[in-house]
């Protein structure tokens, strides 16, 4: 398990990065109007206005049911509330934090709890109106069921979702979120074990 | 500054990692069962062996009285009897007698709640057909504890009631002072030897086809063993007051304030120094949630998965976790199922 995680991280660092090379690509072609290497400023070129610059901060929120992936009939689908704040480094990559609050009932009437506080980087692009955030996000959980707590625990948190930007300050949009919750025990790895669900929020974002 | 950041970055990481918590969150969730559906709800601080006609049975308190046939080893075998007028708060049996203590409680209006009155000692010749009481008046106020040798042996079997520190004999008529008793809440009988103790707990690891040897009782949160004259040795396994024991073959299952736990024996009965994890659903069930008033094994000769047990759960504490109402009441064990699980 541990080797598909890297190779997932490893896999997703890629893709990201050659998403970016690609879009920054297209977006510097598009000043060589001729085509000859060199870019001609005439003055008549209008400054483009655009949504997310570097220092432009915004406030996530998310509500979401939560799937458990890999624990057959003993967990069942439980939810989660998220908070995040985040800031552009650039107007497509930013920076930030994620503290979530999530729940899964168990078949024998128990409640599995997990408070993950993940830092994140976004790679946003976006098409007219709308923004496509992909975010890779790690840190660590406070994990709890009855009297059992583990903590830290380790999160991976990769993320894909899609916004519509309503106006400058609020988007609203849905994300799909895959969160890797591995429980390591040196003195008893017959106790070895990780937690995988996925979820689907509904978000609303704040810019500022 | 950034050697500052780096060094608080540091500090923080490694007060994660060392202050941290690792408990088989997971490995636990996957032992659990679908729970059945609940049939015997209530508080309960007793099961008892009482034999009548022959026949063994089991009898157990929830405010009434739920008994069933020792050997009828399935789910929904209890059935509610004939109980005293009041709330029964406990039970105990000798040779002859079924024993109860009752409680009586007043709406008091002034505070808005049930307080407590009067309590009673009730005995029963006629498995629980008719109870006569034998003694009547013990204020609320007064601490009163019926307890018992709960052998396998029938003819082992005496039952005591300890009310406000005076010790006393039951009988099926009256209760006789016994000075061995003042101040003691349980006992057990090493092949008719009694020995009293002022923990909750005692019990012996008689087998119905061997004598008991060795007698493991509790004393606040630690478990002693004895022989018949020496203490052989004590362990404080768990975090809170112990208040059943359960023997069987290969363990000793310890019932407290914290859950159920249990602890691995040899062949001479000596405890080991730790408990250890289980590999049914006992973690989960009679969870660290909840105390573990009472806990019965009915053929100690067995091994703790190939035997029959019963535990009952009530709140721990002050009820501020997650325990839940519909979880208080009595589990069982049964090998065939393989999991503990409401009756």
């Amino acid at each position: 398990m541990k080797r598909i995680s890297k190779l997932f991280l490893t896999t997703f660092v890629i893709l990201a990065f050659s998403m970016a090379t690609s879009i920054f690509a297209q977006d510097n072609n598009t000043d060589d109007e001729y085509g000859d290497g060199d870019v001609y400023d005439d003055g008549t070129v209008e400054e483009v206005y655009e949504q997310n610059g570097a220092g432009d901060q915004f406030i996530s929120l998310k509500l979401m049911p939560c799937f458990p992936l890999n624990f057959g009939k003993q967990l069942y689908v439980g939810g989660a509330l998220s908070v995040g704040y985040h800031r552009f480094l650039t107007k497509y990559i930013a920076l930030g934090g994620d503290f979530l609050f999530g729940y899964n009932p168990t078949i024998g009437s128990n409640i599995f709890t997990y408070v993950p506080l993940t830092l994140a980087v976004t790679f946003q692009p976006y098409i007219g109106k709308f923004e496509f955030p992909i975010k890779l996000g790690v840190g660590f959980a406070v994990e709890n069921y009855l009297s059992m707590n583990y903590f830290p625990g380790l999160i991976i948190k990769p993320e894909l979702g899609a916004y519509y930007r309503f106006n400058e300050n609020w988007s609203f949009g849905i994300e799909g979120q895959f969160m890797y919750m591995p429980q390591w025990f040196v003195e008893h790895p017959e106790n070895d074990s990780y937690g995988l669900f996925i979820m689907a929020a509904l978000s609303a974002r704040y810019h500022f | 500054m950034k050697t500052n950041k780096i060094v608080t970055l540091i500090l923080t990481l490694g007060l994660l990692v060392f202050t941290g918590c690792q408990d088989p969150i997971f490995s636990t969730i996957n032992k659990e069962v679908s729970l059945e559906k609940v049939t015997i709800s209530g508080d309960i601080n007793s099961i008892v062996r009482y034999t009548y006609g022959g026949v063994e049975y089991l009898y157990l308190q929830n405010g009434g009285i739920c008994r069933k046939v020792a050997s009828n080893s399935y789910y929904g075998a209890w059935s509610k009897v004939n109980a005293p007028s009041g709330v029964v708060i406990q039970m105990a049996a000798d040779d002859l007698t079924l024993y109860a203590l009752v409680a009586t409680y007043y709406d008091n209006l002034s505070e808005y709640e049930n307080t407590g009155s009067t309590k009673y000692v009730y005995a029963s010749t006629d498995n629980a057909a008719s109870w006569t009481c034998i003694r009547s008046g013990i204020s609320s106020g007064t601490v009163a504890r019926l307890f018992c040798t709960n052998t396998l042996d029938f003819t082992n079997r005496k039952a005591f009631i300890n009310i406000g520190g005076t010790g006393y004999t039951c009988s099926s008529t009256s209760l006789t002072e016994n000075s061995d008793a003042n101040g003691k809440y349980s006992c057990a009988s090493l092949n008719g030897t009694l020995k009293f103790h002022d923990g909750y707990a005692a019990v012996t690891n008689e087998t119905p086809t061997t004598d008991g040897t060795i007698c493991y009782y509790s004393k606040g949160s630690n478990v002693y063993y004895e022989n018949t004259t020496t203490t052989l040795g004590n362990y404080d396994y768990v975090n809170g007051t112990i208040y059943s024991l359960a023997y069987t073959a290969d363990t000793l299952l310890i019932g407290s304030g914290y859950g159920i736990a249990h602890v691995t024996h040899d062949s001479t009965g000596a405890l080991a120094s730790s408990t250890s994890s289980f590999s049914t659903n006992a973690e989960s069930t009679l969870s660290s949630q909840y105390e573990v008033n009472a806990l019965l094994t009915l053929d100690p000769s067995l091994s703790e998965t190939g035997g029959v047990h019963y535990g009952s759960l009530t709140f721990s504490g002050t009820g501020s976790n997650s325990a839940q109402f519909n979880h208080i009441g009595l589990w069982a064990y049964y090998p065939a199922r393989g999991n503990w699980n409401c009756e």
